[in-house]
């Protein structure tokens, strides 16, 4: 028996919703509800080098419930920071020890109004 | 530098919790909260425990802002074309005093610091801790941007991430084995719709968690809590078993982690549940599930370390819990900083009656109890073959095809032995034993 499961895995859910489903959110819509203060600077750096020459996993790019790792045209690792959720996935997942991580100062990052 | 009795570093249920026993006993406690409010940084699933808890500040529960007391528990295994879901209803649920609460934390642990105010002590928003100031190997304060702000003990209440006690060398920093990430949407509903869907009385609350399919075969599973007039739909799924889905498959074939929730609600079985509601809110938060095993030294000269940040949850498959040990262990904490005063002895041996008091309570009894859960958690069949063969066991007592239909025992019997009388079943049943 298959461990794995008929869940379509590599189109996202929001291009093939099975059964009529209504197309799900995208993920930046569902950051768009959640109220951030912008910090003036990034609480999350990435030593790239670490990540070229270290990172075969690259765990960030899947792990973040935000989905805010990407890639960018140089095939370096980047972060959209702005709409993190704080929740230290990314941090706690990579054991090459890439990211510089600190929580937003003073007001800054994510304030949930409900959860 | 200025100087307090006690800084609580985080005002979550943990840190306000001690906070409150301390400031009703005298003692002078400045709590350093980072969110612009107790409860703008934290998540829940989510449902409290209260029934461990009543005992301590009993005058403060009856008065909560909780959402809904559970009267329904449901686990839902899905299958392939088929599910099961077993739905418990006890009187006692919701007895005299419930025995447990749907919660949003953004409104109970604001309204847990103005108890914590209102008792005298200080909580200060917007103040993020930057460091713990150690000196000889005993904490004597903390640093905030360029302050610093002694005390005579610290009650570290930083949640799952300690990012601070980890850096000042207290415990060790958080690895994925022991971690799982939690994510859901917070949606709106109309309370009586709620009470419609959830066949529940006003006020009553249903908790539904999801077995098989939700995670892909990985540690975890999804959950549904109904709150006043909301529902928590989220996912959990452990992180190391992430990482070991994509080793398998290649990290470009791997599903992100945020599609689950979106494949999970999009499933037909979900979909009528969530069908014309409004999402207000997406959150995640790591969440420590190493149980016994990985909680750290619990004191240490001029510290005690409390709630998620000492490691304190405890998920056992069907019953997930934290919040009322982080309560707990905040009491705990706040009679051991009032001993510890009493004799004017705030080192690691003045401040033992905290893990003392612990191991007596049902914290560390329950989560030594279950030393053996997370282990038992790793066995993927739990998320992929048992909640298919019990529906596919369940779907075929229940078809009447268009020919004979075999006798009721001969069809249960003949599934049983397929699906749960083979070499890893009845290894799966040996380990069981010891949950």
């Amino acid at each position: 028996m298959s461990d794995e499961n008929t869940v379509n895995e590599a189109a996202p859910a929001s291009e093939a919703p099975s059964g009529g489903a209504p197309a799900a959110m995208k993920i930046d819509a569902k950051l768009g509800l959640d109220v951030f203060k912008l910090d003036k600077e990034p609480h999350i750096v990435i030593d790239t080098e670490v990540c070229r020459t270290q990172c075969v996993d690259r765990a960030c790019l899947y792990v973040c419930p935000a989905s805010l790792y990407e890639l960018d045209d140089t095939g370096r690792m980047t972060v959209n920071w702005e709409g993190c959720l704080e929740c230290g996935t990314c941090l706690i997942c990579c054991d090459k020890k890439a990211l510089t991580w600190k929580y937003p100062s003073g007001p800054y990052g994510v304030q949930y109004r409900m959860s | 530098m200025e100087k307090v009795e006690c800084i609580v570093v985080g005002g979550g249920l943990a840190g306000l919790s001690a906070a409150y026993g301390l400031a009703d006993a005298g003692v002078e406690v400045m709590v350093l909260e980072r969110g612009d409010y107790s409860g703008a940084k934290n998540v829940t699933g989510g449902r409290l425990y209260t029934s461990p808890i009543r005992g301590f500040y009993p005058e403060l529960w009856d008065e909560a802002p909780f959402e809904r007391a559970v009267a329904r528990e449901l686990v839902t295994m899905l299958g392939e074309g088929a599910q099961t879901t077993i739905e418990v209803a006890a009187d006692s649920f919701t007895a005299e005093r419930p025995q447990s609460y749907t919660v949003l934390r953004a409104r109970l642990d604001q309204w847990l610091a103005e108890k914590v105010g209102e008792k005298g002590a200080m909580v200060v928003p917007n103040m993020k801790v930057d460091a713990l100031l150690r000196e000889e190997g005993r904490i004597i304060g903390i640093r905030a941007g360029e302050d610093e702000i002694g005390a005579d003990v610290v009650i570290v209440a930083e949640g799952v991430l300690r990012l601070l006690s980890s850096e000042a060398g207290l415990a060790a920093e958080p690895v994925d084995r022991d971690h799982a990430l939690g994510f859901k949407e917070v949606i709106e509903l109309p309370s009586g719709v709620i009470e419609d869907r959830w066949h529940l009385n006003p006020g009553e609350g249903a908790a539904q968690l999801f077995l098989g399919k939700v995670t892909l075969g990985m540690l975890g599973g999804g959950f549904l809590y109904t709150n006043r007039d909301s529902i928590s739909l989220g996912v959990v799924v452990g992180m190391k078993a992430m990482r070991e889905r994509a080793a398998k498959l290649g990290p470009d074939a791997v599903t992100e982690s945020y599609q689950l929730l979106d494949q999970f609600k999009a499933l037909p079985q979900i979909r009528p549940l969530v069908a014309g509601g409004t999402v207000a809110e997406y959150s995640a938060h790591s969440i420590p599930e190493g149980g016994i095993a990985a909680v750290p030294k619990l004191a240490g000269d001029g510290y005690v370390m409390t709630g998620d940040a000492a490691g304190l949850a405890l998920n056992a498959l069907i019953t997930v819990r934290g919040m009322d040990f982080a309560i707990a262990s905040g009491y705990y904490a706040a009679e051991a900083v009032k001993a510890a005063k009493a004799r004017g002895d705030f080192s690691a041996a003045g401040l033992a009656g905290y893990e003392a008091s612990l191991r007596e309570s049902f914290v560390l009894k329950d989560l030594q109890t279950a030393s053996q859960i997370p282990a038992f958690m790793e066995n993927p069949r739990l998320f992929t073959h048992y909640p298919r063969a019990v529906s596919r066991l369940l779907e075929q007592v229940y078809t009447i095809g268009p020919g004979p239909t075999p006798g009721l025992f001969k069809t249960a019997w003949g599934g049983i032995r397929r699906d749960f009388m083979n070499a890893g079943t009845v290894k799966d049943a040996w380990s069981a034993r010891r949950i």
